[in-house]
């Protein structure tokens, strides 16, 4: 037990020092499994995790999504989708917010990753926002919380690495985010409609559309439409599995940059070289994180950890609250993944012994990652808007953010009363 | 430093360190691509002309390595990997510096203890001569592969150091996160 918590203050120390992540798991869990049970042991652990988190079909699926989320991006699907949902919403007071928001929805269902999305929407709907006259702090904001979605809407490379970690349907992950995500878009729309209620010279409304043009700005969204039934659609009716849906979702991607002539040599390289990256640095947090879950795994750790959830086996909902809590703690902190890696082995076999359903955990964790992104002082969203739009200041998007990460706190409470929210549609799943 | 043995100094950076980086990261780039289209025919072949390519599994299991440590170098030289920064604000020049070089030594004494690590374990698959299951391919090439890719992350880190000492690296980078 003290070596364990010697290993969790350790490795705070060597990250707040800004060694990467990876490393500071890597060293600590090895030092801490040569402690624990000898140094011959940790030896082998290292070379034996590093090879086979690398080799692994289950995990290919991660790059591929990444790719598929890459190539979508510089599709610049985007704009359409931000078109067509202006085109209904932009007349409103609010209303371009509210379209940003639901067009980062649609943007998510075809994109695994939430800062891809919050970067790639800033690119669009920022600028309508501020020729309106928004409010930066709302405008920043609402792209920023929006962007979150994007780890919940599948595709989502959260939930397969959720999955992976504890040997649950990615599918199933997949079907059971769909409801919460739109909720998500529900209660962020309510946010705004708050907050411009509030005051309403923050978001003045956009100019109305004609029915004829709505229309005619929906066949501008086919191209999400059709990528995200193909592969969603093939994971829901057993047809693929994520692996291969990643893999025709990123070929479709693809054709779709290529048709659209958006697709130059050098953006294409740039998005090779942008996805193998991105999967180099997750898989690096991976290994590490798996030693480090070996090097806890055999301290008594986990057993009092246990013990303690056992006391409460009559009231579990205080322990799901204690681990939320533990959650929104550490997302202040901590990079969304990496928290992910280093939870999740931990809080899982504590939530499968309370008689909780996996599938609901994994939304649950990623919903309060979601909210993680989004609150100070590190919310990688945040950042990313920050690094899009240098004249906007960081304390303005926080402050814009503050409504939509409220507006999680009550959707939390609504996915962690109502299980069935995010297991009605796993149900389906062949 | 004269002038001469500045720009062999920087040649030498060159040819250890970026170059091998950039054409590693072209392979992992390739990998990445062949295993998209890959996954797409043998799709398309099952479904459509009833063949599915076979051992694909196999084949995508053992191109994974490839794609993640062939890219590992450029990440470790652009100092891609994930990092708290909370604490860069209160920090002065000096001591960014100072923490950019101690971070960078301890990344790259990581890297190489995991090179030892997968380099043993690849003796251990010489020694067994273990094989895949489908294609009867060597294990321990892939293995070795891996800690050779890992050695020369440690390498790539190891210039990052240097960088440091001679001033060329003030301040380690913001984490880039828009890609992830």
């Amino acid at each position: 037990m003290i070596l364990a918590l010697f290993g969790f203050v350790a490795l705070l120390t060597l990250s707040f020092l800004r060694v990467p992540i990876a490393f500071s798991m890597v060293l600590v869990g090895f030092f801490g499994m040569a402690l624990a049970n000898g140094w011959e042991g940790a030896l082998a652990n290292v070379g034996q995790t590093a090879f086979d988190s690398a080799i692994n079909y289950e995990l290919s699926v991660v790059p591929l999504f990444i790719l598929m989320g890459n190539f979508v991006t510089k599709a610049k699907l985007s704009e359409e989708l931000y078109a067509a949902s202006n085109a209904f919403l932009g007349h409103l007071r609010g209303g371009l917010a509210m379209a940003t928001i639901v067009s980062c929805g649609g943007f998510s269902a075809v994109c695994g990753s939430s800062m891809a999305t919050a970067a790639t929407m800033s690119k669009v709907a920022m600028p309508s926002m501020v020729k309106y006259g928004y409010d930066k702090g709302l405008a920043a904001g609402s792209i920023a919380a929006g962007g979150t979605l994007g780890i919940l809407i599948p595709p989502s490379v959260m939930l397969v690495i959720y999955g992976i970690l504890t040997q649950s349907s990615i599918g199933k992950l997949f079907a059971a985010g769909i409801i919460p995500g739109i909720i998500g878009i529900v209660f962020y729309l309510a946010a705004v409609q708050v907050v411009i209620r509030i005051n309403p010279k923050l978001g003045p409304p956009g100019e109305r559309v004609s029915w004829a043009r709505r229309i005619e700005s929906l066949k501008g969204v086919w191209g999400v439409i059709t990528l995200f039934i193909f592969v969603m659609g093939g994971i829901y009716g057993g047809i693929f599995s994520p692996t291969e849906a990643a893999g025709i979702g990123a070929f479709g991607a693809f054709i779709f940059a290529v048709s659209r002539k958006t697709l130059t040599l050098k953006i294409f390289y740039e998005v090779l070289i942008e996805s193998a990256s991105t999967t180099a640095m997750l898989f690096t947090v991976l290994i590490g994180a798996l030693l480090f879950a070996n090097f806890i795994n055999l301290t008594t750790f986990p057993d009092a950890l246990l013990a303690i959830a056992g006391n409460f086996r009559d009231q579990p909902q205080l322990v799901i609250i204690a681990i939320l809590i533990i959650y929104l703690l550490l997302g202040c902190i901590f990079e969304s993944l990496s928290m992910i890696l280093l939870t999740v082995p931990l809080f899982f076999p504590l939530v499968q012994e309370l008689g909780f359903d996996p599938i609901w955990f994994g939304i649950v964790v990623v919903v309060i990652t979601e909210i993680s992104l989004i609150t100070p002082p590190v919310g990688l969203n945040v950042f990313v808007l920050r690094g899009v739009l240098p004249d906007v200041a960081t304390s303005l998007i926080f402050k814009g953010v503050t409504p939509y990460w409220i507006a999680d706190l009550f959707r939390l409470a609504v996915i962690v009363s109502f299980p069935i929210l995010s297991l009605w549609l796993p149900s389906f799943v062949r | 430093m004269t002038a001469k043995a500045a720009n062999e100094k920087s040649r030498l950076v060159s040819w250890l360190g970026i170059t091998p980086s950039q054409v590693l990261a072209f392979v992992s780039c390739l990998i990445l691509f062949v295993m998209m289209l890959l996954t797409f025919i043998d799709v398309t072949g099952r479904y459509i002309f009833n063949s599915p390519l076979p051992a694909l599994h196999e084949i995508i299991s053992y191109m994974m390595p490839g794609l993640i440590f062939c890219i590992m170098p450029l990440v470790c030289t652009q100092e891609g990997h994930v990092t708290i920064d909370l604490f860069d604000v209160f920090l002065s020049q000096r001591l960014k510096q100072l923490q950019g070089f101690v971070v960078n030594l301890i990344g790259c004494g990581t890297m190489i203890f995991i090179s030892w690590r997968l380099a043993e374990k690849s003796a251990t698959h010489y020694e067994f001569n273990e094989v895949t299951d489908d294609l009867y391919l060597r294990i321990w090439l892939f293995s070795l592969l891996m800690a050779v890719l890992s050695a020369c992350a440690a390498v790539a880190l190891f210039f990052n150091v240097i960088d440091y000492i001679t001033g060329k690296r003030k301040n380690p980078p913001v984490f880039k996160t828009a890609s992830k």
